[in-house]
């Protein structure tokens, strides 16, 4: 009887529910394509981050090669990466396991040089983990490539370099003595993030082993079917494949290493927390306001309640139970107009331009893509912050003395 | 039996910080069955009167029984349960709830009671045909006569049979010939039921229903008339 005398209540006056349906809707709406705006920015740069060359897991011989092994990777080289790379490839979820060389060097151009961080996988592989990588001048390796480079567009900027022209690299090798050789720049790639376009290069592995005069690799890069195996397959290798190896292994998962998408990821979640705190102070304000102006108008009602018998828990009831209603369908309707909007913007307009981000070279076209438990998680929020808010002019409705109420004109 | 005491019952209000002092010792008491009325000037305390006897307002001093219960001791819970089963008010605006129909305004008390719902649909189909709106059952209040909207008032007052009915001017909002109306379906309901009635008027017509007439002034009973 609650809900429903709550239910009917809310349409006794039409405009003033209407206005704060509009409120709430609004509100939402703006929650739900602001969360789908997110939600598709992160699944982009984290996939940006996974196949820009970071793999979905990486395997190496001990922990501190993560922090300490662009310096030295000859100190962590594997006994049998083959062993592992079977191993591995025996997991359905696992599409390629691409060995790695990641070391330091100096690049010398005709007038300018600098440091880079030289990147080595085999050019057969290199497309399954460096998919996102656009060359956009010349071409990408053949397997037939030897002592040729690709440069990050920043570093070929830094340099003054272009596409068939000779560097010099020089670098420290395993025995510790500095090696230089000279490499033809073949083609210049967009990495889209900018900490990794003003210093990455890359070889093809052979070249890279070759040069640094090592017959093993320190890294071995697990690139699978999809994202969301990651957990997954990181147990599996844990769990099954370590205890029967011969050598020391030790996994990281992607996110462990993409620091600077943590940071986006914390930075967009902090965003959305404080728009939601926003919205939902917008909720709890619109609600009081229409509650207490309900309480005001409703006065002698409560006090014939009260005195045909009505608890003051159920006077309170009821006008949590409006709300409830109230939240709970502007929730609806802010979640149908917020997919519906997310749907225009994503098949009518094709999507939004955004201008570079902090840290980003290039802008993007952005999608709303809201997830389907955040939906649900809106409509949660609504429905419970309506109710909280009307709780004050509920207990202002049950502190009148009844006598006092039916007097009320 | 007799259903309500008061004794030596004393009332002030504040206003404007201002002590009144709105009743001075009342003493009554109302047996089971009658039909008596309360007189008397605009502020002479007669609406003071029905609501400590109906436990929605407290009495500052003095003893306040109503069918063996002490309603100045008693909890929210405790009262509203009590003023639920034993009790049923009328008053002069009827102050029904706009949002539901005569049937389910009816219907109310017995909800709060619990009621099962073939019982309180038998027992509200028999209240409306006893008050005469069975044709009009599914109507709210804004589509009824200020007559119709007593007769509700009077159906939800009754429907739980209530050992004691109080109404406050509950012909106060009606013509001449549907408070007369009114009056009569009250009584008969009282010579049928056996529901004992106390009013609060200034209506002649009113008081010549009842077979006892108490006169309020200033807060003090001060003259008493039996037909």
């Amino acid at each position: 009887m609650t809900l429903f005398l709550a239910l009917r209540n809310l349409f006794r006056n039409k405009r003033r529910t209407m206005l704060t349906l509009t409120a709430i809707t609004t509100g939402i709406m703006a929650l739900v394509l602001f969360d789908g705006f997110v939600r598709y920015t992160l699944w982009g740069l984290q996939e940006s981050t996974i196949r820009n060359g970071l793999g979905h897991l990486q395997l190496a011989t001990a922990e501190e090669y993560f922090t300490t092994g662009n310096f030295d990777p000859f100190s962590y080289l594997f006994t049998d990466p083959e062993e592992i790379t079977k191993k591995l490839k025996v997991l359905p979820e696992v599409r390629e396991v691409i060995p790695q060389v990641t070391f330091s060097a100096t690049l010398a151009g005709a007038e300018k040089s600098g440091i880079v961080m030289v990147q080595a996988v085999p050019a057969e592989l290199s497309h399954s983990l460096l998919s996102f990588r656009n060359i956009i001048d010349g071409r990408d390796f053949t397997a037939a490539d030897r002592y040729r480079v690709i440069l990050a567009r920043g570093v070929a900027e830094k340099i003054g370099a272009r596409v068939g022209d000779t560097l010099t690299m020089m670098a420290v090798t395993r025995n510790g003595g500095l090696n230089a050789a000279d490499l033809e720049v073949i083609g210049i790639a967009s990495l889209g993030l900018r900490e990794l376009d003003n210093i990455q290069v890359y070889l093809d592995l052979p070249t890279a082993m070759d040069f640094l005069d090592i017959t093993s690799v320190p890294l071995l890069i697990a690139v699978l079917e999809k994202t969301e195996y990651t957990g997954e397959v990181q147990r599996a290798i844990t769990q099954r494949f370590k205890p029967q190896l011969d050598q020391a292994l030790v996994v990281k998962a992607w996110e462990e290493l993409a620091d600077y998408y943590r940071q986006v990821q914390e930075f967009y979640r902090s965003l959305l927390r404080i728009v939601r705190f926003i919205i939902m102070l917008v909720v709890i304000f619109t609600i009081v306001n229409t509650m207490t102006m309900a309480v005001l108008e409703r006065t002698r009602e409560i006090g014939t309640l009260r005195a045909i018998g009505t608890q003051k828990t159920g006077i309170i009831g009821l006008f949590l139970a409006e709300g409830f209603w109230i939240g709970f369908f502007g929730g609806v309707s802010g979640i149908l107009m917020g997919l519906a909007g997310a749907s225009f913007i994503n098949t009518v307009l094709g999507g939004i331009y955004i201008p570079p981000p902090p840290g980003m070279a290039e802008g993007y076209q952005a999608f709303f893509e809201p997830a389907f438990a955040t939906v649900w998680q809106n409509l949660l929020l609504a429905t419970a912050v309506s109710v909280l808010a009307s709780i004050y002019p509920a207990l202002k409705g049950v502190k009148m003395k009844i006598a006092e109420a039916l007097r009320y004109l | 039996m007799i259903l309500v005491t008061l004794q030596d019952v004393y009332k002030d209000y504040i206003m404007a910080k201002t002590r009144v002092p709105v009743l001075k010792g009342v003493n009554l008491q109302l047996a089971a069955g009658e039909m008596a009325c309360l007189m008397g000037p605009s502020g002479s305390g007669k609406t003071t009167v029905l609501n400590i006897i109906g436990g929605i307002d407290f009495a500052d001093r003095g003893r306040v029984s109503v069918y063996n219960q002490d309603l100045q001791a008693m909890g929210d819970k405790q009262l509203s349960a009590f003023r639920n089963k034993t009790l049923g008010f009328i008053f002069q605006y009827f102050n029904l709830i706009p949002v539901l129909t005569a049937f389910e305004n009816i219907e109310y008390p017995l909800v709060l009671q619990r009621v099962g719902k073939k019982e309180r649909r038998r027992r509200v189909e028999a209240m409306l045909e006893a008050v005469g709106l069975s044709a009009v059952k599914n109507h709210r209040p804004d589509e009824l006569s200020g007559g119709q909207r007593q007769r509700v008032a009077i159906g939800r007052a009754l429907i739980t049979r209530p050992k004691l009915v109080i109404a406050d001017e509950p012909t106060g909002n009606l013509d001449h010939r549907t408070g007369k109306a009114i009056m009569e379906l009250m009584k008969e309901m009282n010579e049928k039921e056996k529901t004992t009635f106390i009013f609060a008027t200034h209506d002649p017509m009113v008081s010549s229903y009842t077979r006892r007439v108490l006169h309020l002034l200033d807060g003090a009973i001060v003259k008493e008339e039996k037909a």
